[in-house]
């Protein structure tokens, strides 16, 4: 999905803190590390290029669709039929077992039909995760970094041209980050997503096209 | 919808504290009416049916109601006793058929009903053992009875004792059981039932002793008066008819004045009951003629401001529940924010999301609905036999 953003400026509810973004342009499949300290805005901006927080002024382009612009019903579809979100907190709904939670996209949207490939791609994504052997176990009876890769094959059924994932490899050890890491890049490549990741590891930054600093102006980056 | 529904099993699988507190509440909300509802409908439907099958009951002036369930259901409460000779009455003109009863009296607690051949016909009572009484002193048992006493035909049952401490009062009869009764209606199941001549045997109307005559000389004789043999105290007293002193029975006084406790009747046609209606009507005739089923229809609607004030009770009981439930409901909403949220976040629509909570409120009225129904269904059907028993 190809992205652009126009002088984005979105000021925090409490007005603490005002994050500002200057024009920017990324081509289809670009793969971009966010990097910045904690509250720098990682996790906002995030949310603006979904279209989950709108931007106060600015707007943010997704193939030449103007986000901004698009009634509250047409985000959400866009977002559940054309993006994956790992959330930080990984979001994931208690009472189901961990291959109902990855299905749930499918499940909240009519436009999505689960079939054979689907579920092909539910257990190919589950195996490659390391996570196959507990897809029937509830989420809550998972530790943290199989809840977590759990939330990335969520994020990943549905085939996204758009890959947003915040802090996807935090809380996992160097085997499992190097699965989760080769996984998303892996998938975003299969179906020509941009995969745009807020993280703090640098080992991983030199796997990605660009990286952008946020809070840190005299590093070159956007505040 | 379908796509939905695992979520909604599985969030209430999930919570099954919750999900069966909301179960229970809902469902007793929704038992509570039906059942009232449906044992209400069973005892009127079970009164109007045998009601309906009886045209028209005669018996003292009284209590209508009385009559009624004295005649129908063999309660024992009767407005009174009328003489034989109302029969002849009824049966004046050959305008109607008549079939008398006599129920005073009671055999272990059962209520033993005398009256005619008739009215084994009339009832459509079938014999499941045995045969319908024979001579004086035979009696069939109502498949209830049977059952619960554990008696068949050949067996004996002493009628109860009316006054325990009345030395001088009747002896207890020892009936002989001739036949049980297929199982037909509660009322008749739970009877007793003999010939008229036997009832008013045990009413003490007749009475069987050793032979007085001129040949006594074990001193029971005391004197012979105007022909008439007059026995002493010490007279030995059946308490049993048999084949050998069945004989000895004999009634004393007017056939005519031998009381009733009531008189079914129905007449030939429309015309019939009015003229039989009209030989009862007058205000200062101690007998009334009254139509079973009219009673029963009053009967039910002097209840219905009972029922509507249950109603009203049940209304205000939902009131309740539902006001709680919403309560329940919103903190759960509160809860599940987090939930709703990331819903939100991946694109869910909002219709979808309240379609996903009002399913689950939806799958709960349903689990309510149906054990409520069938809560009620067994309460109604156990209830109803109760009602029945209580009833007749």
């Amino acid at each position: 999905m190809k992205i652009a953003i126009n002088d984005l400026v979105y000021a925090y509810p409490k007005g603490e803190f005002t994050l500002r973004l200057p024009a920017m342009r990324w081509p289809r499949g670009s793969r971009i590390a966010l990097i910045g300290a904690s509250g720098s805005g990682k996790t906002t901006l995030l949310r603006l290029l979904s279209g989950i927080t709108l931007a106060g002024r600015g707007s943010v382009l997704l193939d030449d669709v103007d986000l901004t612009a698009l009634s509250d019903a047409k985000r959400r579809a866009l977002r559940i039929q054309s993006m994956g979100f790992v959330f930080q907190e990984f979001r994931l709904l208690e009472y189901l077992s961990a291959q109902e939670n990855i299905r749930l996209p499918y499940r909240l949207h009519g436009s999505l039909a689960w079939d054979d490939e689907a579920e092909k791609r539910r257990q190919g994504l589950m195996e490659r995760a390391g996570i196959n052997p507990l897809r029937l176990r509830k989420v809550g009876r998972l530790s943290t970094g199989e809840r977590q890769r759990v939330a990335v094959c969520r994020a990943l059924i549905a085939s996204p041209r758009l890959i947003l994932a915040d802090e996807p490899t935090a809380n996992l050890d160097r085997e499992n980050k190097r699965r989760v890491q080769s996984l998303l890049f892996a998938e975003s490549q299969r179906c020509g997503a941009s995969l745009i990741v807020a993280t703090h590891d640098r080992e991983l930054l030199d796997a990605f096209d660009s990286v952008i600093h946020i809070g840190d102006e005299s590093k070159g980056g956007i505040a | 919808m379908n796509r939905l529904l695992p979520l909604v099993c599985a969030y209430l699988s999930h919570h099954p504290i919750k999900s069966s507190v909301l179960l229970g509440c809902l469902t007793l909300t929704l038992y509570l009416p039906f059942t009232l509802y449906g044992l209400g409908a069973r005892m009127q439907s079970a009164l109007t049916e045998r009601a309906s099958q009886t045209p028209l009951l005669i018996g003292m002036r009284g209590s209508q109601l009385d009559l009624v369930l004295h005649g129908l259901y063999h309660r024992p409460e009767t407005p009174g006793r009328l003489p034989q000779a109302v029969l002849e009455t009824v049966r004046q003109g050959g305008i109607a058929k008549a079939i008398p009863l006599f129920n005073a009296h009671s055999a272990k607690g059962y209520p033993v009903v005398a009256s005619s051949l008739d009215y084994f016909a009339w009832r459509q009572l079938s014999l499941a053992e045995g045969s319908l009484p024979m001579r004086l002193g035979d009696c069939v048992l109502g498949a209830r009875v049977a059952r619960e006493l554990g008696l068949g035909p050949g067996d004996r049952l002493l009628t109860d004792t009316r006054e325990f401490f009345d030395l001088a009062g009747r002896y207890p009869l020892k009936m002989r059981i001739t036949g049980i009764l297929a199982p037909s209606n509660p009322a008749d199941d739970a009877a007793v039932l003999v010939d008229l001549r036997t009832g008013w045997l045990i009413e003490g109307i007749g009475h069987g002793h050793d032979l007085l005559d001129d040949n006594t000389e074990d001193g029971t004789l005391l004197e012979i008066r105007n022909g008439t043999y007059v026995g002493s105290p010490a007279v030995r007293e059946f308490t049993e008819v048999t084949a050998d002193n069945l004989s000895r029975f004999h009634f004393h006084g007017d056939p005519a004045l031998f009381p009733l406790t009531a008189i079914i009747a129905w007449p030939g046609d429309e015309r019939a009951e009015t003229l039989l209606l009209g030989r009862f009507i007058a205000d200062d005739s101690p007998y009334m003629a009254v139509r079973p089923l009219d009673v029963v229809r009053d009967l039910f609607e002097r209840l219905l401001p009972i029922k509507r004030l249950l109603g009203i009770q049940n209304a205000f009981l939902a009131v309740v529940v539902f006001s709680l439930m919403t309560l329940v409901v919103s903190l759960s909403l509160r809860l599940r924010r987090d939930e709703f949220q990331t819903m939100q976040y991946m694109g869910c629509s909002r219709g979808t999301i309240t379609l996903l909570w009002l399913s689950e409120l939806s799958l709960l009225l349903l689990g309510a609905l149906l054990l409520a129904i069938a809560a009620a269904a067994v309460t109604v059907w156990f209830g109803s036999e109760w009602l029945r028993l209580m009833i007749g």
